[in-house]
């Protein structure tokens, strides 16, 4: 009965949670099948001709293909960013581990819309780093870096670092310290205990770090608004366009629907892979 | 001596919540940024005189605010609303807002007709035009024709939300077309594109990057975004109100109907204190708009960067065929315009 005390406690607002969560889901979903009859107004049928118009037109198709593309190498690259420095933090003193940590927690804890500004000033014709490249001679005017897929890459990566970093670290802490002395001691070298031990052992932490970062960069918003200046919208960016801008809520609905549940797919993907990789590395 | 101190405390409490529940609270929805600092005093000087508070509450645009009413439409939030003339056209014909009342607006009297409406006053008019660096750009832009100029090449950003589409309707009547025939719009904004460095979404944006100089020009601007800054003597940023056609955007404001009677009646009372001289002049001094209210006085420095009043050869955007449109329009404009 004792233990059962944590599990209830946490019980009653995780079923709030779930309980608002699937009310605004079935009412996305409501919205999706119910006929369109002009802006802001929605019949009270059954249709699926919202979905016919999104998958009817390959412009529409174009915002998922490009939101796949992009958050795929982003999160490749985000990757081998965030392992390089979980790992260096598992292995530095605890003075530099303690200012990775704050780093990456204000950087975490920043506002999301005031870090991607950050990135505007920092890409803009005027910013920082076209100002270096003039000064170094690299180049004479300034490169169009703002309001390029470059920019809105870069934005991602930046910004889904710390969501990558802290399950790795998480996982690689974890690896008992007497498994790498032994395999030391035994004649590995440094680069044969991270192949043998560290990384399948890492696992865990990098499926974690995957799949919340896609998720993240699949479904970004605020970044490709501002930093791809409207030539490299997402998916997030079409959905907001059809409801705030012509208010076709079952189009918006719709759109977002497809994207949850193509989500839900990449999870399971994702999730089924590394969880194959995770049994065929502990054997 | 306790007991009498307890006493007392709870009698101050009771005089305290009575007076505080006397009080209505409304809330007020307008833009952002720059408009809250405007309307903040405004709304404090209403609360002193009228013992009623009004919380302001943000849109991002008025597209934004006007989903925010139509999903509210079963139980309003908002009391009053600033808007533009094409989204409170809409708001008027899905049945959202109340009908005027004169009784409680006694300011209404000195406007001309044409700005009351039966749900909708007309509270200021907002230049619209062209918004530039003059470090950015190498001439002086005088007319809507010079956003062609190939000197311009990867400078101007442009928007096709701000004013539900207006930007297009502009290029239609440079192209001999108009709202009703809007495909010369779309042929002229298509030879623009090598001109285009990108497109905001938000007057925020297109006030950020022309700080940043990642645009040189905003090519459909609207003056009350850049009115503050300009005023410096040092100023590099440049409005101009191209001669034909003009833009001057009515900035009605309305009651939002379904919020009760004290509420509504409050309300009515705030829309006429804004519509007072004082307040006219405040609003229009820190956004260059002409006050709506002939007893307001005009801004001083907006008669350096508009001209004169009378206008003449203001444009009357057409906004049912508009709302008629602008889904159709916005797809052609992502798939033709935005797209690279």
């Amino acid at each position: 009965m004792e233990k059962l005390g944590p599990f209830v406690r946490a019980a009653a607002p995780a079923c709030a949670v779930l309980l608002i969560f699937v009310a605004c889901l079935a009412t996305l979903a409501g919205y999706s099948f119910r006929p369109r009859l002009g802006m802001a107004q929605m019949g009270s049928g059954f249709t699926l001709e919202s979905y016919a118009a999104f998958f009817r037109d390959p412009f529409n198709l174009a915002y998922l293909w490009r939101s796949l593309w992009i958050a795929t190498y982003t999160t490749a690259v985000v990757l081998v960013l965030g392992y390089v420095v979980a790992y260096h933090m598992t292995v530095c003193g605890p003075r530099m581990r303690l200012i990775i940590t704050i780093i990456l927690l204000v950087q975490f804890f920043t506002s999301y819309v005031i870090r991607t500004y950050a990135i505007v000033l920092a890409l803009g014709r005027y910013g920082i780093v076209n100002n270096g490249l003039i000064a170094l001679g690299v180049i004479s005017v300034p490169a169009k870096l703002l309001f390029t897929e470059f920019a809105v890459a870069a934005g991602l990566v930046l910004v889904a670092v710390p969501f990558m970093v802290f399950p790795v670290y998480g996982s690689i802490a974890g690896i008992s310290p007497n498994l790498r002395a032994a395999a030391g001691s035994l004649g590995a070298t440094p680069a044969a205990v991270f192949r043998e031990i560290v990384l399948p052992l890492s696992l865990p932490g990098v499926a974690a770090g995957v799949v919340i970062v896609y998720l993240f960069n699949l479904t970004a918003f605020i970044t490709p608004s501002l930093l791809g200046g409207g030539h490299v919208d997402m998916i997030a960016n079409l959905i907001f366009d059809r409801a705030m801008n012509t208010q076709d809520y079952p189009f918006a609905s719709a759109a977002a629907m497809v994207s949850l549940l193509l989500t839900l797919i990449i999870v399971y993907l994702l999730q089924s892979g590394f969880r194959r990789t995770i049994r065929g590395a502990e054997r | 001596m306790r007991i009498v101190a307890a006493i007392g405390a709870a009698i101050l409490g009771i005089c305290f919540w009575a007076g505080q529940a006397a009080a209505t609270e409304i809330n007020f929805m307008t833009w952002g940024g720059h408009y809250l600092d405007t309307y903040n005093p405004l709304v404090e000087k209403f609360a002193k005189q009228t013992g009623n508070k009004v919380n302001i509450v943000v849109m991002s645009g008025a597209k934004d605010g006007l989903t925010k009413i139509m999903a509210q439409k079963d139980d309003p939030q908002v009391d009053v609303w600033l808007s533009i003339e094409s989204t409170a056209a809409e708001a008027e014909q899905a049945g959202l807002l109340s009908d005027l009342r004169p009784d409680l607006m006694p300011n209404l009297a000195a406007l001309p007709k044409g700005y009351i409406g039966k749900q909708t006053v007309v509270m200021t008019l907002s230049p619209r035009g062209i918004a530039y660096r003059t470090d950015l750009v190498p001439f002086e832009i005088k007319d809507w024709t010079d956003l062609w100029d190939p000197r311009l090449k990867g400078k101007i950003g442009m928007s096709f939300v701000i004013d539900t589409g207006t930007p297009v309707i502009m290029a239609a009547l440079l192209a001999g077309g108009s709202e009703k025939n809007i495909d010369p719009g779309f042929e002229k904004m298509k030879a623009l594109k090598p001109n285009l460095a990108g497109f905001f979404k938000t007057d925020q944006e297109s006030v950020k990057f022309l700080e940043s100089g990642d645009f040189a020009v905003i090519g459909y601007a609207i003056l009350a975004n850049f009115y503050l800054k300009m005023q410096g003597e040092s100023s590099d940023v440049k409005f101009v109100m191209p001669p034909k056609p003009k833009f001057l955007a009515s900035i009605p404001g309305a009651v939002v109907k379904g919020r009760g009677a004290e509420r509504e009646k409050v309300a009515f009372q705030f829309l006429d204190f804004l519509l007072s001289p004082e307040s006219q002049e405040w609003v229009t001094s820190r956004f260059g708009q002409v006050p709506a209210n002939p007893k307001a006085k005009l801004p001083e420095t907006l008669a350096k960067v508009i001209p004169p009043l009378p206008l003449t050869d203001v444009y009357h955007v057409d906004w049912n065929v508009v709302n008629a449109n602008y889904p159709a329009w916005n797809d052609r404009w992502n798939k033709e315009i935005q797209t690279q």
